[in-house]
């Protein structure tokens, strides 16, 4: 699997997690805000994090073009 | 008070996209591009400025007093996940064949891909006429704002003057240079302010946690997403963040980065971006459902200033409208700049058979960028507020694009045939659906939850899909200067 490859599989991960059927009507408290609103800040989170561990950036990107 | 801190603030951005001039070169594509040497921090805090609108902090609160915590999931966490992968996708390679084949706008880079001088000009006319509406959207909100928060002492027309005034001063001086520096600023102050706000206020109700109560006990069910959001909408809506993709103000900004890893800091930055400003604005339209009762419609718009009117002192107000004031020139000012460029490139030079001096070139970007402002303003006095409902078709014309750059990027079998296809495709669709949709509130297809978008992008790429599969492959010299 390709560099590419990974981060498309790893965001459509996240962007599946985003539709979170489960936590619908559930009006626990999580973090301080409720759980509905604390997963979907966790998860523009863990993009950044997702982002920075395995969105490489092609450095023969910053030379003469292909 | 409220106005001094403005006129303060405004004179600041003067003074820093006016400073920019010193690190100009004087060139054509200085002015326009910024020599394409933007580092990682200003790209981020321009790509983010460019793409925020007031809406963010102003009209967020007000769409979480109607609707509750479901906004964020609704508009925050998928331009979290999709922007940056946009970013990622699409920005670095649209960067890397801007960098190889000179390009300076996107006609320019559709036009040579797809060897089509009258797609050019199609696609001139679309981007542009989605554009507009969102330009005058941003004058008119300036002086809304202002007039809102100093009670009505400054009118409407001098609150959008003083926007219009201001950021034609920074563009047609300081160019692509001075735009990129004044945003870092204004982005910089819009998300600190979003955030001194949300906690001046939030301790004034006794701390998050009893003013969540107050709510809980009030009306529990802002604090779900219960019937207020249809599944099907958080699903479709996520198409909306994908106008990123097509937006010729973002394009033009991928162009000036400095190389490819300039990127990376704005696809790891962008999503955290999203939460520092969006969550304080959106915590704070749901509490001020219990402080503040019984908003109705538009009204709810107000929650946030109301709130402030409240609890907070004077000059929290006049930051604040700095704020606002930071959000909307962060957009409008690249936004004109990018039409300017637009007008310059693909229809002066483009169509004027023998070679034009660039200096020739930035003074007619200048003359275009002053004008536009002008008939911006001019627009504004007039049109009525309903012209805000505009502000989602803009967004919804520019995702239903996305396909066409995915596929002239991605896919060497697309053709002339399909892109036009899918232009025309897109563009009769967006007028179905906004005239379906225009006095119906909260629209969406046969009820379903299913926003328009969603329906016109995928009749787009398919279209594009079709018809380039039943017209001729592009020529292999063609395609040999956009894929390795």
């Amino acid at each position: 699997m390709t560099p590419r490859q990974l981060v498309l599989l790893v965001l459509l991960v996240l962007f599946a997690l985003r539709h979170d059927l489960w936590w619908w009507d559930a009006d626990d408290r999580v973090l301080g805000l409720p759980i509905g609103l604390t997963w979907h800040v966790l998860l523009c989170l863990t993009v950044a994090v997702a982002m920075a561990l395995f969105a490489r950036v092609d450095e023969t990107d910053d030379g003469e073009p292909s | 008070m409220t106005l001094a801190i403005i006129l303060a603030y405004l004179g600041l951005v003067l003074a820093v996209g006016l400073l920019s001039r010193r690190l100009a070169t004087g060139s054509g594509e200085d002015w326009f591009l910024a020599t394409r040497n933007i580092g990682p921090f200003i790209l981020l805090m321009t790509l983010f400025g460019t793409h925020m609108t007031a809406f963010s902090l102003l009209g967020a609160s007000g769409e979480a007093y109607r609707t509750g915590i479901g906004v964020f999931a609704l508009m925050a966490s998928s331009s979290a996940i999709i922007v940056p992968a946009i970013f990622y996708f699409v920005g670095m390679r649209l960067w890397r064949l801007g960098k190889k084949n000179g390009y300076v706008t996107q006609v320019q880079f559709f036009r040579d891909r797809f060897q089509s001088s009258g797609l050019g000009l199609l696609l001139f006319v679309v981007l542009v006429a989605l554009l507009i509406p969102y330009l005058l959207i941003g004058v008119m909100g300036g002086g809304m704002t202002l007039a809102e928060i100093t009670d009505g002492s400054v009118p409407k027309w001098a609150g959008s003057l003083m926007v219009c005034a201001v950021v034609m001063t920074y563009v047609s001086f300081g160019g692509l240079r001075g735009t990129a520096w004044a945003n870092t600023l204004q982005t910089m102050v819009f998300i600190v302010l979003g955030g001194v706000t949300f906690f001046w206020i939030v301790s004034r109700l006794g701390g998050l946690e009893a003013a969540l109560d107050r709510v809980a006990a009030d009306n529990p069910e802002l604090l779900i997403r219960g019937d207020r959001v249809q599944p099907l909408k958080l699903l479709t809506y996520a198409a909306i963040p994908m106008s990123v993709g097509m937006f010729p103000h973002i394009f033009m900004h991928w162009l000036t980065a400095r190389r490819a890893s300039s990127f990376r800091l704005s696809f790891i930055g962008y999503p955290l971006c999203v939460a520092a400003v969006w969550l304080p604005s959106v915590l704070l339209g749901v509490v001020g459902t219990s402080d503040v009762p019984g908003l109705r419609g538009p009204a709810a718009n107000s929650i946030m200033v109301l709130l402030i009117d409240k609890h907070a002192p004077e000059i929290l107000a006049g930051l604040l409208a700095a704020g606002v004031f930071a959000a909307i020139m962060s957009s409008l000012d690249s936004q004109t700049l990018s039409l300017g460029t637009m007008f310059t490139h693909d229809i002066v030079r483009h169509y004027r058979k023998n070679d034009m001096p660039e200096q020739t070139l930035v003074r007619i970007g200048r003359l275009f960028v002053l004008s536009l402002l002008a008939v911006t303003y001019a627009i504004s006095l007039v049109a009525p507020s309903s012209i805000f409902k505009l502000g989602i078709w803009s967004f919804t014309g520019y995702a239903s694009l996305l396909p066409l750059v995915v596929a002239a990027i991605y896919w060497k079998r697309a053709t002339r045939g399909g892109a036009i296809a899918s232009i025309l495709t897109v563009a009769g669709l967006w007028i179905y659906f906004f005239l379906r949709a225009w006095s119906v509130p909260g629209y969406t297809v046969a009820g379903t939850g299913v926003m328009p978008v969603a329906v016109i992008l995928g009749a787009g790429a398919m279209v594009l899909a079709v018809v380039s599969m039943a017209t001729r492959p592009p020529e292999r010299p063609v395609l040999e200067r956009f894929f390795r």
